[in-house]
C-alpha cells in the first residue's frame, strides 16, 4: 500500500504569532502583575513608630513644596536621594523604576509651557527665530520645570522611603493613631489583602483569554473584553465579600472597632522627627535667604 | 486625573484635605450607621475593585494613558457614602504604594474622584433610572450615562485646582512656582482627554457591570409590571400646558428671533435676504403661539401648547402603528395600569 500524497506532505501547525497578540491586556497584566508584588513586599524592617514616619514625611513633602529658588530644590533632592541610597539597594531600584517615568511624564507634561511661544519670558536658551526675534526656552519656563520634576521626584523618592522602611500594617496603625477613622483604617487595612485576591482573578481571567487566542487581536476588542472580565471581577467581589463577613462573624465579629493601645514614642523615633524638622526648616530659611 | 506631588501648591493641598476629610468623616459615620458589620468587608473589597479597575489604562494620543475609576459604579451600587470610602481608601493604595497621585495633593485626588465623581453619578443615576425597575434597560442606559458625565465632572475639577496655581502662587516676576498652565488651557485640556477617552472608560465600566446584573435579575425576576400610566402623564402634560403662559413673563424677543421690524428698528436696514424670504410662510394658524390681532395672550399660548402636543402624540402614534407588525397569537404589548 503506497502513502497517498496528500499524507506524504508534512502538515505543519501554524507557528504561534511572534508578536504581541493582545496589547492592552498584556500591559494590563504586567500592571496586575507589579501591583501584586509590590503589596507582597513585606522587607520593610525598620521599627520607627509609624506616627512620626508619616508626620515627618508630611512635613519634608510641604517643605519641598514651599521652595521657590531651583538651586534649593535640587539640594532637597539630593539629600532625598542620598536618604534612598542608605535605605538600600532595593529602595534605590524601586525609585528608579518610579522616578523614570514620574520625571519624563511631568517634563513632557510642562516643557511646552517653558516655550516662549508658550509663556513670554525672556529667552536664555534660543532654539528658533522669528521675525528677528529669538524664540527658545525662557528663564521663567527653566525654572518652573525644574521646581515641579525636582517635587515629583521628591514625592516618589518619599514614598518609596516610608513603602519600605514600614509595613503596611504599621503604616496603617500610624494613621490611626493620627486621628484617621477606625472603619477607613480597617478598610485600607483588609482592602490591602484583597487587592491581592481580586488581582489573581483578574490575571487569571486575562491570561485563559490570552492562552486561547492565535494571532493578533485588536485593541478594541481586548478592551471590550475588560469590560466583561470587570463584570465577572465585581461578581467575585460580592460573594467574596458576603464570604468573607460571614468568616469574620463567625470568629466573633460584631461590627465594633477595636484600637489596641498605641505603644509610646520612643526617643530616637523623636530624635529622627525633629531632625527631619530641622532640616526642612534648614531648606526653607536658605530659600528665603537666597531668594 | 491623578494630581501629582508639586502641581498645586500646599495652600491648595490644605484646602483639599479641608474638604476631603469631613467629607470622608461623614461617609464613614453614614456607613456605619446603616451596615454594620457587614461595611468593613463590603467596602474593602469595593476598594480592591476600583484599584483593579485603574489598573486597566487606555492609552492617549501624547504617550499618557487615561482610566476609569469605578467611583460611579460603586456609588450607584453602594451608595454614595460607601463610594466615598472605597474610593479614598483606592487612592491611598495609589498614593503610598505607587506613588500615583501625590501625597500632599491626596485631598485634591479624593475631592475630584472620590466625593465629586459618585455624588455626581449616584445623583445623575437616580435621575435618569427614576422609578424604573429592576432589569429595566433604563437603568443600564442611566448608569452608562452617569458614568461618563461623572468622569468628566471630576477632570473639569481637576483642571480647575490645576488652573488656579498661575493666577495664585507665582514669584513677583510672573514665574509660576506649580502648574503653569491657566485656566484657560487646563480646563480645555482635562476635558478633552475626559471626554474622549477617560469618560467612554467609565462609562463602559458602569455600564457593563450594571447590564450584567440587570441580566441576572431579570432571569431571577418575574417580568416586571410597568407603573406608569397615562392619568399621570396627563395630569403632567396638563399641568406643564397650563404653565405655559409664564413665559410671556419675559419681555422682548429672544436673540436672533425678531422680525423683519424689529431688525430694521436695531440695524437701522433690512438684509435683501431677509426682506425677500421673511414673511414667505404666512399659513400659519398661530403665529407667534397666539392670534392674529394680538390679543388674548394666554388663552393663545394654551392653544398653542394644546394643539403642538396633540400633533405631536398623534405623529409618534402613527409613526408607532406604522412600525409594530401583527403578531401571530394577536396578543400586544402589556397594556399599562391606569
Amino acid at each position: 500500500m503506497t502513502v497517498p500524497a496528500w499524507l506524504a506532505v508534512p502538515h505543519l501547525a501554524e507557528p504561534p504569532a511572534t508578536k504581541r497578540v493582545h496589547p492592552f491586556l498584556d500591559r494590563t497584566v504586567r500592571q496586575v502583575g507589579a501591583v501584586i508584588s509590590r503589596t507582597t513586599d513585606h522587607s520593610a524592617s525598620i521599627r520607627r513608630d509609624p506616627r512620626v514616619t508619616v508626620l515627618a514625611m508630611v512635613v519634608w513633602l510641604v517643605a519641598c513644596g514651599l521652595v521657590r529658588q531651583p538651586h534649593i530644590m535640587i539640594v532637597a533632592l539630593i539629600v532625598t536621594f542620598v536618604v534612598v541610597a542608605v535605605q538600600g539597594r532595593s529602595a534605590l531600584r524601586l525609585v528608579g523604576a518610579l522616578a523614570v517615568p514620574v520625571a519624563v511624564f511631568t517634563t513632557v507634561l510642562i516643557a511646552p509651557s517653558a516655550l516662549s511661544v508658550v509663556r513670554p519670558g525672556t529667552v536664555v536658551v534660543t532654539l528658533w527665530s522669528t521675525s528677528g526675534a529669538a524664540q527658545g526656552l525662557t528663564a521663567s519656563g527653566i525654572t518652573t520645570l525644574v521646581l515641579m520634576v525636582s517635587r515629583a521626584l521628591i514625592s516618589a523618592a518619599v514614598v518609596v522611603i516610608v513603602t519600605t522602611s514600614t509595613s503596611w500594617m504599621r503604616l496603617m496603625a500610624g494613621l490611626r493613631g493620627l486621628g484617621v477613622p477606625g472603619l477607613f483604617i480597617e478598610v485600607a487595612t483588609m482592602a490591602h489583602r484583597y487587592v491581592v485576591v481580586l488581582a489573581g482573578t483578574l490575571v487569571d481571567t486575562v491570561m485563559a483569554r490570552t492562552a486561547r487566542s492565535l494571532g493578533a487581536v485588536r485593541t478594541s476588542a481586548d478592551v471590550g473584553f475588560a469590560g466583561a472580565t470587570l463584570s465577572a471581577t465585581y461578581t467575585t467581589m460580592v460573594t467574596l465579600a458576603d464570604d468573607v463577613h460571614q468568616a469574620m462573624v463567625a470568629r466573633g465579629f460584631t461590627g465594633r472597632l477595636q484600637d489596641p493601645e498605641p505603644a509610646p514614642v520612643r526617643a530616637p523615633d523623636v530624635a529622627w522627627g525633629l531632625g527631619v524638622a530641622c532640616a526642612a526648616a534648614t531648606l526653607l530659611i536658605g530659600d528665603r535667604l537666597v531668594g | 486625573m491623578h494630581i501629582p506631588d508639586g502641581y498645586i501648591s500646599p495652600q491648595s493641598c490644605v484646602v483639599g484635605f479641608a474638604v476631603a476629610v469631613p467629607a470622608i468623616g461623614l461617609a464613614v459615620r453614614r456607613v456605619s450607621r446603616s451596615a454594620e458589620s457587614r461595611a468593613v468587608p463590603q467596602l474593602a473589597l469595593a476598594s480592591a475593585f476600583s484599584f483593579l479597575i485603574m489598573m486597566f489604562n487606555l492609552p492617549v494620543p501624547g504617550g499618557t494613558t487615561a482610566h476609569a475609576v469605578g467611583a460611579a459604579l460603586i456609588a450607584i451600587l453602594m451608595g454614595p457614602a460607601a463610594a466615598v470610602v472605597a474610593v479614598s481608601v483606592s487612592l491611598l493604595f495609589q498614593a503610598l504604594l505607587f506613588a500615583d497621585g501625590g501625597v500632599l495633593a491626596y485631598g485634591a485626588n479624593v475631592v475630584n474622584m472620590a466625593v465629586i465623581m459618585p455624588l455626581v453619578g449616584w445623583g445623575l443615576f437616580r435621575l435618569i433610572s427614576a422609578r424604573a425597575p429592576i432589569g429595566s434597560p433604563r437603568r443600564v442606559v442611566a448608569a452608562t450615562a452617569a458614568g461618563y458625565v461623572a468622569m468628566v465632572v471630576a477632570g473639569l475639577a481637576t483642571g480647575l485646582w490645576l488652573g488656579v496655581q498661575p493666577l495664585l502662587f507665582h514669584t513677583a516676576d510672573g514665574t509660576p512656582l506649580y502648574n503653569p498652565y491657566p485656566l484657560s488651557q487646563a480646563i480645555p485640556a482635562m476635558l478633552v482627554a475626559h471626554m474622549l477617552i477617560a469618560g467612554p472608560a467609565e462609562a463602559l465600566v458602569a455600564g457593563a457591570v450594571v447590564f450584567a446584573r440587570e441580566r441576572q435579575a431579570r432571569r431571577e425576576l418575574p417580568a416586571p409590571t410597568p407603573t406608569w400610566s397615562w392619568r399621570k402623564t396627563a395630569l403632567v402634560g396638563a399641568g406643564l400646558i397650563a404653565a405655559t403662559p409664564l413665559g410671556l413673563l419675559a419681555t422682548g424677543t429672544a436673540f436672533g428671533e425678531w422680525s423683519g421690524v424689529q431688525l430694521a428698528q436695531r440695524w437701522g436696514a433690512l438684509p435683501d435676504g431677509f426682506a425677500r424670504y421673511t414673511d414667505w410662510w404666512p399659513y400659519s394658524p398661530l403665529p407667534d403661539y397666539g392670534f392674529d390681532g394680538g390679543g388674548y395672550l394666554v388663552v393663545g399660548y394654551w392653544i398653542s401648547a394644546f394643539v403642538g402636543v396633540a400633533v405631536i402624540v398623534a405623529t409618534i402614534w402613527a409613526a408607532a402603528r406604522l412600525r409594530r407588525s401583527p403578531s401571530p397569537s394577536g396578543g400586544g404589548a402589556a397594556t399599562p395600569k391606569t
